[in-house]
């Protein structure tokens, strides 16, 4: 296992109370199965502060992890705790939280600015304020333009901010944000991203989840990894990319000239193997997939090949995972 | 006065006590609920069905209104037996004989003409033609034993004297007899049946469970704002919606059958009381039939087939309770506590009503009009069974039905709060 080495929250001493403050987050010993299906298996967790990374592939256990804390689901063992509340049994603590759920079911009906002061009500605003404060969530995730047309018109990426915005406005102390950037155009995932750094900027905790560990990477540092319902590794992403550095990388280039452009790649440090899958296509195996991107393209430039294609045939999530599963048994 | 100001200014402002903070979350989750039935297709075209069903049953009720009853002599006495040009009723008051030619009453006397011997009582107890007077023996005119002579009974335990309200005028009759009936058989039927079930199993079924379903129940129970707290304002939405409905179709029932009513008067004011009665029923009869499917429809997603079950069950019981039968397993539906409440606003309503119909049924007199009438109205059980008066009944039925809703939305709430949703 990966060492812990953001953790956080130690239980508070007898005599220390009045320093003690209870941490955002706090699952101890958590499980969660349905009928026979385990959901979450014996996490144990404590975040305050700062921008969190939930990563896992589909059916990890993100959501369900997220269910718990706001409070639609009960864990089957174990406690969990909102600013040390049970956030099954009582909902005070979501007047400090917002959270946006995975779906993109929304109130299609309803304009984006409708659909926001409605949901701020149910935080006890009166109308007016709860205008004020939608029109400036809006303005934050850059819908303010589009306020007042319905929802339903609204784009992928406009349907996520504005989702984003709603979960904003009680100006929340803890913001979960479950799978925001699904299904999004790169300029959407580009804005998002943004609003979620600036938002850690600002200091709040918040916990984003994704299945994908490059967009992840550009949100935090601070990464939870989540595996066939298990906490898998929970510290700073630099720490598991070094890990990650050392596990075989291959990049697929499909090329006219593929003996050229190999005999170059050889002269590279770090590439240690070549193969040629088809006639038309070399294979690169590098242990530093970083510097061998980098130097793509003079070396190609350089070989004078005809270059169609350039893939990462295994750099997605669920090959990083069987690695650092199988690397740590 | 400086120090009054200080005081009011360190008050705290209302808008910030826990109470109206409540109160804001509660008028948010109501009207946004109003809001989302608004835009449905599904709740217009309920809507329209509804106003449909009402238009037309008001029709036809105008046109029964409009239909004329040809005048029957029940009691013979337009007859002449022995044809000496005096109609019978005119002989016996003359007390000449009816079957001799020669006796008939002094020609001085003109002979009266045959309809005055038509339709010559009325149907309200009272001996209108004076036929009963007229017998001999005074045990004919006191023949249901209540001490005073010619009157009807207003109780069907004893037998009418016969010749009190013995030859109605038919039209009369058939046109009260069908007014009365169109209002209790389409208030009960109609309002606090039809509308007061499905209403409810089109719109309170899926008040939460689709929000469940589309998952966009996340949006809103992920606030400060306890599941029970919410489920009740989700209700109270609807109930915004329909009751309004409600009490828009029967203002309009009741001014269109006050004025087309029969009658000398302009407007039955008096029939005011019984229409906001089936309104009051009507009322009652949704909000309990919502909680029920509400809650149906929290616990499973098939929570619309036992709504249905349910209806059966309710329209087997008003089949039952119409057709007569007084057994207490009526008693476990809710049909038939709305209805009392309608039937107990008839007795207040219509005093002659028990004359209007057990006096025909004991004078086993054919008058068109009768048998709907007899069919469609029944004594509150609890008035006739515990001799208490109508009032009573009807407040009973209403706290009844209010309990049975507020427990039923007691159970849905600690459902609801243990719903994990997934």
């Amino acid at each position: 296992m990966i060492p812990d080495l953001h953790q956080e929250g130690m239980p508070p001493q007898a005599n220390d109370t009045e320093t003690f403050k209870a941490p955002t987050i706090m699952l101890d010993h958590v499980s969660k199965w349905y009928g026979n299906i385990v959901g979450l298996n014996d996490i144990s967790l404590a975040i305050s502060g700062g921008v969190t990374g939930i990563l896992g592939m589909n059916g990890a256990g993100k959501s369900t992890l997220f269910k718990l804390l706001v409070g639609k689901l009960a864990p089957s063992q174990g406690t969990v705790r909102l600013f040390g509340i049970d956030p099954w049994k009582n909902t005070a603590p979501f007047s400090r939280i917002g959270y946006v759920p995975e779906h993109d079911q929304m109130y299609d009906w309803m304009t984006g600015y409708d659909f926001i002061t409605t949901l701020a009500r149910l935080h006890g605003y009166t109308r007016d304020e709860a205008g004020e404060k939608a029109k400036k969530v809006l303005a934050f995730v850059g819908l303010d333009d589009v306020m007042h047309k319905e929802v339903g018109k609204y784009s992928k990426g406009m349907r996520q901010r504005c989702k984003i915005a709603h979960a904003l406005v009680n100006d929340p102390d803890l913001i979960i944000l479950d799978e925001p950037l699904q299904g999004c155009d790169p300029l959407a995932r580009t804005t998002i991203m943004n609003v979620i750094r600036e938002l850690g900027a600002m200091g709040k905790t918040i916990l984003v989840s994704s299945h994908i560990l490059q967009e992840i990477e550009r949100i935090t540092e601070q990464i939870v990894i989540l595996h066939n319902s298990r906490l898998l590794a929970l510290g700073n992403v630099h720490a598991i990319r070094e890990m990650l550095d050392q596990h075989p990388h291959k990049i697929q280039i499909t090329t006219s000239d593929p003996r050229t452009l190999a005999k170059v790649m050889l002269e590279h440090p770090d590439v240690y193997g070549v193969s040629f899958p088809s006639p038309d296509k070399i294979l690169i195996e590098t242990h530093n997939l970083g510097s061998v991107h980098q130097a793509l393209p003079t070396l190609i430039v350089q070989s004078k090949a005809r270059v169609t294609a350039i893939e990462n045939p295994d750099d997605n999530l669920e090959s990083i995972l069987q690695y650092l599963v199988g690397g740590n048994r | 006065m400086n120090d009054l100001e200080d005081k009011t200014n360190s008050l705290p402002p209302l808008a910030n006590t826990v109470w109206s903070r409540m109160d804001k979350k509660a008028t948010a989750i109501t009207e946004f609920t109003m809001r989302q039935y608004r835009q449905r297709t599904s709740t217009w075209v309920i809507g329209l069905i509804g106003v449909l069903m009402v238009v037309m049953m008001l029709m036809f009720y105008l046109d029964g209104l409009g239909t004329e009853i040809e005048s029957i002599d029940q009691d013979g006495d337009s007859l002449d037996w022995d044809g000496d040009g005096y109609p019978n009723g005119q002989e016996a008051q003359y007390g000449t004989n009816l079957e001799n030619p020669d006796s008939h009453p002094p020609s001085s006397v003109e002979p009266d003409p045959v309809e005055k011997w038509i339709d010559e009582d009325e149907i309200d107890g009272i001996d209108n033609d004076g036929d009963c007077s007229l017998e001999l023996l005074s045990s004919f005119k006191d023949s249901n034993r209540d001490g005073i002579e010619c009157t009807a009974p207003h109780t069907s335990s004893l037998s009418a004297d016969n010749k009190v309200d013995e030859d109605p005028d038919d039209n009369a009759y058939f046109q009260e007899a069908t007014h009365r009936s169109f209002i209790l058989g389409f208030g009960k039927m109609g309002f606090v049946f039809i509308l007061g079930i499905f209403i409810p199993l089109f719109m309170a079924t899926g008040i939460i469970r689709d929000e469940m379903e589309s998952e966009t129940l996340h949006y809103l129970v992920g606030k400060p704002l306890a599941r029970a707290e919410f489920l009740v304002y989700r209700i109270l939405g609807l109930i915004g919606l329909t009751w309004p409905y409600i009490i828009i179709l029967t203002l309009l029932c009741a001014i269109v059958t006050g004025f087309a009513g029969p009658g000398d008067s302009i407007f039955r004011f008096n029939e005011l009381g019984l229409w906001f009665s089936i309104m009051v029923a009507s009322c009652l009869a949704i909000l309990v039939y919502s909680t029920i499917f509400a809650v149906f429809g929290i616990i499973s997603r098939y929570g619309m087939i036992a709504a249905l079950f349910l209806g059966i069950w309710e329209f087997m019981i008003a089949m039952m309770y119409s057709f007569g039968s007084t057994s207490t397993v009526t008693m476990l539906s809710i049909v038939f506590w709305s209805t009392q409440i309608v039937d107990a606003a008839a007795v207040y309503t219509w005093s002659d009503y028990t004359t209007m119909v057990t006096h025909v049924e004991n004078a086993s007199m054919d008058l068109a009009g009768s048998a709907p009438l007899q069919a469609l109205w029944k004594a509150p059980v609890i008035t006739s069974e515990f001799q208490l008066g109508p009032i009573i009944s009807a407040v009973i039925s209403v706290i009844v039905l209010v309990t049975l809703s507020a427990s039923l939305l007691f159970i849905g709430q600690g459902i609801f709060k243990k719903k994990e949703l997934k």
